[in-house]
């Protein structure tokens, strides 16, 4: 019989030895009434239990929370919640003098997820894989030199009702009396605006949202009284491209939504009429901000704080359509 | 009498005349029209969109040679269940119909440029912008084309580039005072995080220049970690079409060469779809 084990298993197995290096020793000291990463995070599932709400329901498709670098057994001295353990917010986060960092996004790359110790990885590495990259060494080596502990927080987190992440967009665009909710579709929320010219809407998303790259497609002048949501690929927004006047959409690709949009307004069709393409950070991050207070009424004794992964990118002044 | 030649013989010349026959991919080659329709002149094109369908109408040009899918199926990584989500769908009904109105032949050949010369359309981007790219090694697959530049800032950078490919929508990633004097350019979309990662393995490249990245799990992050980390390094965005159309272009010049007589020509520069709010 063989039993599979991930690296993030055994290497939790092989964590102890680094508590040779004083630094981490000194930080990892267990005192009796410390919490650990483990801890907190059974808090947080104890919490949605009591509003309803199992860990583990039968999601159809692979969830993808739960521990992704270092120890759970490691006591916290603060928790951050972010969008996304980058590392300038997991360098923000030590600043801070807190090592449980809740993120809603990956901390890696291409799906790099089951990860141990550099030590205890180190035979597993194919050369030339992104495990090998000097950034990604990197930022592992920095996470055990601060011990650090990063916990994903998406799948779950989505399934707060209210939806957090949904209402903090909501609330930063200020369209909460404008909010209806629909059917079928990826996020089941749409938009009745007063009626408003394309340019107006795009520009009110982007100052709420606080970007400087928000695209948009189609005619400035567009009449537009229903907003529809959508992320990602061209599949997910199909239906509130077709019930929509725009929607607003959270990382679209030049390459898949972009052809389509181009081709039915160059064909004059009703629908779809236009695309408001809104980085995915400044579309989910919101729903960050309000999380500690959140997790503050069943982890009283930690400091809990949000930290911003912010806007990626920045664009050459533009003179306003 | 103008040469003319079926559908499969354009597509036998191409992989003859880059050498040898490359196996088909997915999604791509003759996929509108048949093996043995008559082509009677070609529009080269990156995207076929229905404006550039318009195009090669009125131009008397029954076949568009393209990267881009004319129902959107881009690729594995974005068109999964995309296909069957579009099968009753108004837009993709409606192209299909004039597609088949005025019997267009459509032929998509992107791996195999990538694959028979992988730096061709990184490097037709190199020297629209004036810059010459380095030589590749023998046997370098990447799409990646290194160039040296005089140095220069990403601001100055970022104005010099809008201006050179007439787009207005770049993207950049970095402080703007950030120095460059060495980027590797990248056509299209560069995917995945391993794309970048190879060409940050120059430890003298400091800009990464491209059509798109995906943002969060992938590249956009990947470079602002390499950032924080302490790389020198930025990302300039140019849109996806304004990165591939000095590709086509030239590609249209060498098939020109293989193909005497035939009516050919490129596409008109395609206009920027979006604009900033």
């Amino acid at each position: 019989m063989t039993t599979s084990i991930s690296r993030r298993t055994f290497g939790r197995g092989a964590a102890a030895t680094l508590l040779l290096n004083r630094r981490l020793a000194r930080a990892c000291s267990p005192t009796p009434d410390r919490l650990t990463a483990e801890q907190v995070v059974q808090r947080i599932r104890s919490k949605m239990a009591s509003d309803g709400i199992p860990w583990q329901p039968p999601f159809p498709w692979k969830p993808v929370d739960g521990f992704k670098y270092g120890d759970p057994a490691t006591p916290v001295t603060g928790v951050v919640f972010t969008f996304q353990a980058s590392f300038e917010v997991l360098k923000k986060a030590v600043q801070a003098g807190k090592n449980f960092i809740i993120s809603h996004e990956r901390m890696f790359w291409d799906h790099l997820d089951d990860l141990g110790t550099l030590q205890h990885d180190q035979p597993f590495e194919v050369p030339g894989s992104l495990e090998t990259d000097p950034v990604v060494v990197a930022k592992r080596r920095y996470c055990e030199e601060n011990s650090l502990v990063v916990w994903r927080f998406h799948d779950h987190q989505h399934m707060l009702k209210p939806d957090p992440i949904l209402t903090g967009l909501i609330a930063k665009l200020g369209w909460q009396r404008y909010s209806v909710p629909v059917q079928g579709q990826m996020i089941g929320t749409a938009f009745v605006l007063p009626e408003t010219p394309l340019k107006e809407v795009a520009r009110h998303v982007a100052r709420s949202l606080d970007s400087t790259t928000v695209r948009v497609i189609g005619d400035p002048n567009l009449p537009v009284k229903r907003v529809g949501l959508g992320a990602h690929k061209l599949v997910e927004i199909l239906k509130p491209l077709q019930t929509c006047d725009v929607v607003l959409m959270s990382e679209p690709q030049d390459c898949d939504a972009f052809p389509y949009l181009r081709d039915a307004i160059s064909l004059g069709m009703p629908h779809p009429k236009g695309l408001i393409a809104a980085n995915h950070e400044k579309f989910e991050e919101w729903g960050e901000q309000d999380a500690p207070a959140w997790l503050k009424t069943v982890l009283p004794e930690l400091p809990v704080e949000f930290i911003a992964a912010g806007d990626p990118y920045w664009a050459l002044p533009q003179k306003q359509i | 009498m103008l040469p003319t030649m079926t559908t499969w013989e354009l597509v036998n010349r191409i992989h003859s005349a880059l050498g040898e026959r490359h196996p088909d991919a997915m999604d791509e080659g003759i996929l509108t029209g048949g093996d043995e329709d008559t082509v009677t002149g070609i529009l080269v094109a990156n995207e076929p969109s229905v404006e550039t369908l318009r195009l090669a109408v009125s131009a008397g040009k029954n076949c568009i040679l393209c990267r881009e899918h004319p129902y959107y199926l881009f690729g594995e990584y974005l068109a999964v269940g995309l296909a069957e989500a579009l099968r009753d769908d108004p837009v993709l009904q409606a192209k299909r119909q004039f597609i088949q109105d005025h019997r267009l032949l459509i032929i998509r050949l992107a791996a195999l440029w990538d694959t028979a010369r992988p730096k061709w359309f990184s490097a037709a981007l190199a020297r629209k912008l004036g810059w010459e790219p380095q030589a590749a090694e023998p046997g370098d697959q990447w799409t990646t084309a290194c160039c040296n530049i005089p140095a220069t800032t990403l601001e100055e950078l970022a104005h010099f580039v809008s201006a050179r490919l007439a787009a207005r929508n770049l993207r950049m990633v970095g402080e703007p005072t950030r120095s460059i004097k060495r980027v590797a350019v990248i056509h299209g979309f560069s995917y995945p995080t391993l794309v970048l990662s190879h060409a940050l393995q120059d430890p003298a490249v400091d800009c990464i220049l491209t059509g798109a990245t995906p943002e969060v799990d992938h590249c956009t992050t990947y470079i602002r970690d390499a950032i924080t980390a302490g790389r020198n390094i930025s990302l300039v965005q140019v849109g996806y079409e304004k990165s591939d159309y000095p590709g086509a272009v030239e590609l249209t010049g060498w098939l020109k060469s293989i193909l005497p007589g035939m009516p050919i020509e490129a596409q008109p520069p395609p206009g920027e779809l979006c604009w900033f709010a």
